[in-house]
């Protein structure tokens, strides 16, 4: 008798909780289902725009979204640090009104979203550089030819006092340690920055990827070391004497670790700085064509294109916003005015965030005519 | 009050029987990943492949196996001593009020996080042992291939073996003293009584529980081929078959964490891959101890 009292408690507490949760999702379903029609007042503004996207790109997004709250109360805007590979993931499914990411769309993708919404805009939202730190005591300046570099990259000068880096550093003649490279470990658009530059000075002999390539020889591989995030990169070249390793400025400047002098196409030797960046984004916009908001950006490398200017730091690249042309009305407003003030007053605050660097002009023009492509649908 | 017992007993052991059932679902998991990683790859080539390279599209798993049990040998050749050590002076020879403290103490280091153990290697261990015994190591023992290298840095096989210990001793450590604690007080005192020297009991003691020793120590070297954070931290993540302590290598867990969160298509399936031999080494190494276990426990009863 009491079995049965039992199961038929069990029964009941079943039942109960499955009218329940049959309740709950229905109500969760039918909540959201009944739009309301908003035509002739003036411009409502949804509650938050949704981002998400770089990590690189995620300080900067979190100020902005924090001033721009403050000065104009319209709306929040909600930014994701996922990554680049997750941001454009987002944007695909439709999860996210904006996404941004460190490299442009593939063409594959850039094809495959074409008719999809209008198409995707896609322009820089601002511009990284990586810088090669380096610790090696009593050296404070470095100065890299750019075959240097991928010299010690790829493991072939393995010596700090070798001839090659001597020759323009006799500060390194007594050095005779060996070089510990420190690359990324993980999957990441600096190693994608870097790995760009070393292709291009290597003829296109080392492959430009997320994930870094290390040398074929057992004896040189053993001398990197792999770490994670920017922050593992500087840590480990911080504890690590006469080590060598590739962050983003914003990681150097922090750090207050030296980072060298890299030549460039005009033949100077140039530290990354907010002007020397500038001036590279802003000579390359000058020098070359670029493509519309609307075209396949995939083969735009700031890297390739070689930044003329004599002051230009070599190795810089554009992040980028990317974003269908067809919103819903609300979200279309929402979208023009958030990122108008980005390229507007939002280049103020740029500053406020070391190791970032504001757009150049030209580069804000490019911005702003990717806005006015936003359309409501 | 009887009735609402008995609900409560059926409840959990409806939670038990859930555990049981879901374990299908898990292989089919398992299954289904190796079914898209034997799609790509052919088993043999991706265990003895020797290289690991992603921009090369290169997938071999050796370098990373050769690291994992390097570094959980390693690990367990550490512990070992420290770890029986500290439970025979806690079982047998400390005042029971300063055996009960350390026991907690120790129970303390197995609840923190092994990313915090990971920092604590990278930030403060790593670098003085690079300045210190690593240096040390390679200025006198140099002779030997194991402590060779051509730079000091904090980021190699030793760290990594030297964290993994760390984290695995407690596990040992309980293990071994609950072990201790169930050796009948007639046998001690019956040593005693024939005149037996304390450390003579000790080793007698000792004796009486090795399987139970074998036991814990094999469920700490399952930990140790197991964790991952930490170890990615400080082994230098290159993976190579280099012989050296002092230099870099890769485990299977730290190549698994440093790319699967971004990993699609083939390299996805060979991360998959690598997942599955460590599935079986775990495997083997529950199976290896659980027939030895059975062997050296006969071995006393007879």
């Amino acid at each position: 008798m009491r079995k049965r009292g039992i199961s038929k408690t069990v029964a009941l507490f079943s039942a109960v909780a499955a009218v329940a949760l049959i309740a709950a999702v229905a109500a969760l379903i039918m909540s959201p289902s009944a739009p309301t029609p908003t035509p002739t007042e003036a411009v409502r503004w949804p509650e938050k725009l949704l981002g998400g996207g770089a990590t690189f790109v995620n300080p900067l997004m979190q100020k902005w979204a924090y001033e721009f709250k403050q000065e104009r109360g319209l709306f929040g805007v909600d930014y994701q640090s996922i990554g680049s590979g997750q941001g454009i993931a987002k944007l695909k499914e439709q999860a996210v009104d904006f996404a941004t990411s460190d490299s442009p769309l593939k063409r594959s993708d850039w094809e495959g979203l074409r008719n999809i919404r209008g198409g995707v805009i896609q322009i820089p939202i601002t511009v990284g550089s990586v810088v090669a730190v380096f610790n090696v005591p009593g050296v404070e300046e470095l100065r890299l030819p750019q075959e240097a570099v991928l010299k010690i990259f790829d493991g072939s000068i393995k010596k700090w006092n070798d001839p090659r880096l001597v020759e323009l550093n006799p500060q390194l003649r007594s050095v005779d340690m060996n070089i510990i490279v420190v690359y990324r470990a993980d999957r990441s658009g600096t190693t994608s920055i870097w790995t760009d530059f070393l292709e291009k000075v290597s003829g296109g002999k080392f492959p430009r990827d997320f994930s870094f390539k290390l040398p074929e020889e057992e004896s040189d591989r053993v001398r990197f070391i792999g770490a994670k995030g920017n922050e593992g990169v500087t840590e480990a070249v911080r504890k690590t004497q006469y080590s060598i390793g590739y962050v983003e400025l914003s990681y150097a400047v922090l750090s207050g670790l030296s980072h060298a002098a890299i030549q460039n196409k005009a033949g100077n030797f140039v530290k990354a700085s907010a002007e020397s960046v500038a001036d590279a984004v802003k000579s390359v916009i000058e020098h070359a064509k670029l493509p519309g908001p609307l075209d396949d950006w995939s083969e735009v490398s700031l890297i390739k294109l070689e930044p003329p200017d004599p002051n230009a730091y070599p190795v810089v690249s554009f992040s980028y916003v990317l974003l269908y042309v067809e919103n819903p009305p609300e979200r279309a407003a929402a979208l023009r005015e958030f990122l108008t003030w980005i390229y507007q007053e939002g280049q103020k605050q740029v500053a406020d965030v070391p190791g970032y660097v504001p757009l150049p002009e030209n580069a804000l023009q490019i911005g702003l005519m990717g806005v006015s492509y936003i359309k409501a649908a | 009050m009887a009735a609402m017992r008995k609900s409560i007993f059926i409840l959990l052991g409806g939670f038990a029987l859930f555990l049981v059932l879901i374990l299908p679902f898990y292989l089919f998991g398992e299954l289904y990943g190796a079914s898209e990683f034997l799609s790509k790859f052919s088993f043999l080539d991706f265990i003895l492949g020797r290289e690991w390279s992603l921009p090369e599209q290169r997938y071999g798993a050796l370098q990373a196996i050769y690291g994992t049990l390097i570094t959980a040998g390693l690990a367990l050749l550490i512990a070992a001593p420290i770890s029986i050590a500290s439970a025979v002076a806690m079982s047998e020879l400390l005042p029971e009020r300063v055996s009960d403290r350390l026991g907690v103490l120790i129970d303390t280091i197995a609840a923190i996080p092994s990313v915090v153990v990971g920092l604590w290697g990278v930030l403060s261990l790593g670098p003085f042992l690079s300045n210190t015994l690593y240096r040390f190591l390679v200025e006198n023992l140099g002779f030997l291939p194991i402590f060779q290298a051509t730079m000091l840095t904090a980021y190699n096989k030793l760290t990594a073996a030297l964290v993994l210990g760390y984290m695995i001793m407690p596990f040992a450590v309980s293990v071994i003293k609950e072990n201790l604690r169930l050796v009948p007080m007639e046998i001690k005192e019956a040593a005693y009584a024939l005149g037996f020297t304390r450390w003579e009991v000790v080793r007698i003691t000792l004796s009486y529980v090795k399987p139970g020793i074998f036991a814990a120590l094999m469920l700490a070297l399952g930990r140790a081929v197991a964790e991952a954070v930490a170890v990615s931290m400080v082994i230098g993540n290159t993976c190579s078959f280099s012989v050296s302590l002092l230099e870099p290598a890769c485990t299977l867990t730290t190549l698994i964490i440093n790319n699967f969160a971004e990993a699609t298509g083939t390299e996805a399936a060979a991360l998959i891959g690598l997942g599955l031999v460590l599935f079986a080494i775990s495997t083997s190494i529950v199976l290896v101890s659980r027939l030895v276990y059975s062997k050296l426990l006969g071995g006393y009863m007879r």
